[in-house]
C-alpha cells in the first residue's frame, strides 16, 4: 500500500492493531481450514459405512468451526473498525499544539470535527473579505483623485507648453502615471471582485461537509451497533472482548430535502451544466 | 431600492451584498432562512428578494411559494441564487413563479445581468 502518509485515517488503518487483526484472522482461517480437514475424512468413512448419525454429527462440526471463525472475523473487524476511528481522534491531537490539542480532545466526534472545518473556512473567508472591503474603497479613491487629477493636469501642460517650459520628458512621465494609476486602479478593483467571488467556496464547500457529517453520524451509529452485536458474538464465540467504551447514540438527525452543490454534474443527465443551460431551461419555460 | 439577501451562510450573504453595493444597490437586509425572511418582508417595504434554496427551517422554494401566496408579496420580484441544479428543481421553482434563477458557483456578470433582466421585464409590465 503506497497511502499517503500524512493521512491520518491511513496512518492509524496500518496501526499495530491492525497487523495483530491481520494475524488472527489468518488464524482464524488457519483453524477452520485445520477442522474441516481433521472432519472431512471421518466424513466420508461415516458415509462410506452407511452412518448416517456420525455423518450429520460431522457436518454440523465443520458448520459450527465455520460459525465461530465467521463470529470472530466479524468482531475482530468491527473492533478494528473502532480503533481506527478512535485512533484517528488521538492522533490527529497528538501531532498538534497543546492548544489544537485541547480543542480537539473537546471534540466527541467526527461531526464536530467536520464543523470545526466549517468553522475555519468561515473564518477564513471572512478574513480575506474584511481586507477586500478595506481595500476596494481605498482603490477606487486613488483612481477617482488621479482622473480627476488628470484633467487638470492636461490643462496645466498645455498652458506650460504655450509659455514655453521645455520639461516634456517630466511632463509625459507625470501623464503616463496618471493614466496608469487609472487603468491599473480598475483592473485590481477587478481582481478584488474575483476575490470576492471565490469566497464562494466556503458556501459550496460548506453545504458538501454538511451531507458528509451526517453520512458520518450515520455510519458511527452503525458501527457502534455493529461494535455491541460483534461483544454480544464475541461473549458466545468465547472471544475476550478489549477493554473499551461504546459511544452514546445520538439523536437522529433532521434531513435536508434540498440536494446541495452537485459534485459529479458531467454524470448525472438531471443536472444542469452550468448557467448557460439554466438560461436555456428557462427560456424554454417561457422566461 | 431596498433588496433583501436570504442565505444561510453568512460568507454567500456578504458576496451578494458586496456584488449589490458595486452596482449601486446599497439599501440590503439580510436573513439566514425563509422563516426568519417571511416577517421581514411581510412587514418591511422590500422590492427585490434574492434567495438561497437550501437552508435549515423554511427552504428557499417554500419562501418562494409562501410569498406568491401572500397578498402582498405575490408580485415582488424574487431571484434564486442556489447550487440546487437539478433539472425538475429549476422547473419547480420556474412553476412556483421565480423571476430569475442563478446556480452557484456564479460570476458577478451573471448576477448583475440576471438583476438587470428582471428589472428591465418589470419597467417593460408597467
Amino acid at each position: 500500500m503506497s497511502d499517503n502518509q500524512d493521512n491520518p485515517l491511513s496512518k492509524a488503518a496500518k496501526g499495530p492493531s491492525n497487523a495483530e487483526t491481520a494475524a488472527l484472522a489468518a488464524a482464524g482461517a488457519k483453524s477452520f481450514n485445520d477442522a474441516l480437514n481433521l472432519h472431512k475424512q471421518a466424513l466420508l468413512e461415516s458415509l462410506q459405512d452407511d452412518d448416517m448419525a456420525a455423518a450429520a454429527d460431522h457436518i454440523h462440526q465443520i458448520n459450527q468451526a465455520r460459525d465461530e471463525t465467521l463470529y470472530c472475523e466479524v468482531g475482530r473487524l468491527t473492533r478494528a473498525l473502532h480503533n481506527a476511528l478512535r485512533d484517528f481522534h488521538l492522533e490527529i491531537g497528538l501531532h498538534g499544539n497543546s492548544e489544537v490539542k485541547h480543542e480537539l480532545l473537546e471534540m466527541a466526534d467526527a461531526r464536530s470535527r467536520l464543523n470545526y472545518v466549517i468553522a475555519m473556512t468561515e473564518d477564513a473567508a471572512n478574513k480575506t473579505m474584511d481586507s477586500v472591503d478595506e481595500a476596494a474603497p481605498m482603490v477606487q479613491a486613488l483612481v477617482a483623485e488621479s482622473e480627476a487629477m488628470h484633467k487638470d493636469w492636461q490643462t496645466f501642460q498645455e498652458q506650460s507648453r504655450e509659455s514655453g517650459a521645455s520639461s516634456t520628458a517630466l511632463f509625459d512621465r507625470v501623464e503616463q502615471f496618471l493614466q496608469r494609476i487609472s487603468s491599473d486602479g480598475h483592473s485590481i478593483h477587478t481582481r478584488l471582485t474575483d476575490i470576492l467571488m471565490a469566497q464562494g467556496y466556503q458556501d459550496l464547500s460548506g453545504q458538501v461537509i454538511k451531507r458528509v457529517i451526517e453520512l458520518v453520524s450515520d455510519v458511527e451509529q452503525s458501527l457502534v451497533r455493529l461494535v455491541k452485536l460483534a461483544s454480544n458474538v464475541e461473549e458466545v464465540a468465547g472471544i475476550k472482548p478489549a477493554a473499551g467504551e461504546h459511544k452514546a447514540e445520538k439523536d437522529e438527525k433532521q434531513r435536508i430535502r434540498a440536494e446541495g452543490p452537485q459534485i459529479n454534474q458531467q454524470d448525472n443527465q438531471d443536472v444542469v451544466s452550468g448557467q448557460d443551460d439554466v438560461d436555456d431551461l428557462l427560456s424554454s419555460l417561457g422566461f | 431600492m431596498k433588496i433583501l439577501i436570504v442565505d444561510d451562510f453568512s460568507t454567500m450573504r456578504r458576496i451578494i451584498k458586496n456584488l449589490l453595493r458595486d452596482l449601486g444597490f446599497t439599501n440590503t437586509a439580510e436573513a439566514d432562512d425563509g422563516s426568519s425572511a417571511l416577517p421581514m418582508l411581510e412587514n418591511g417595504q422590500f422590492d427585490f428578494l434574492i434567495t438561497d434554496w437550501n437552508m435549515p427551517g423554511m427552504t428557499g422554494i417554500d419562501l418562494l411559494k409562501a410569498c406568491r401566496s401572500s397578498e402582498k408579496l405575490k408580485t415582488l420580484p424574487i431571484l434564486m441564487v442556489t447550487a440546487e441544479a437539478k433539472r425538475d428543481q429549476i422547473i419547480a421553482a420556474a412553476q412556483a413563479g421565480v423571476n430569475g434563477y442563478v446556480v452557484k458557483p456564479f460570476t458577478a456578470a451573471a448576477l448583475q445581468e440576471k438583476i438587470e433582466k428582471i428589472f428591465e421585464r418589470i419597467d417593460a409590465s408597467r
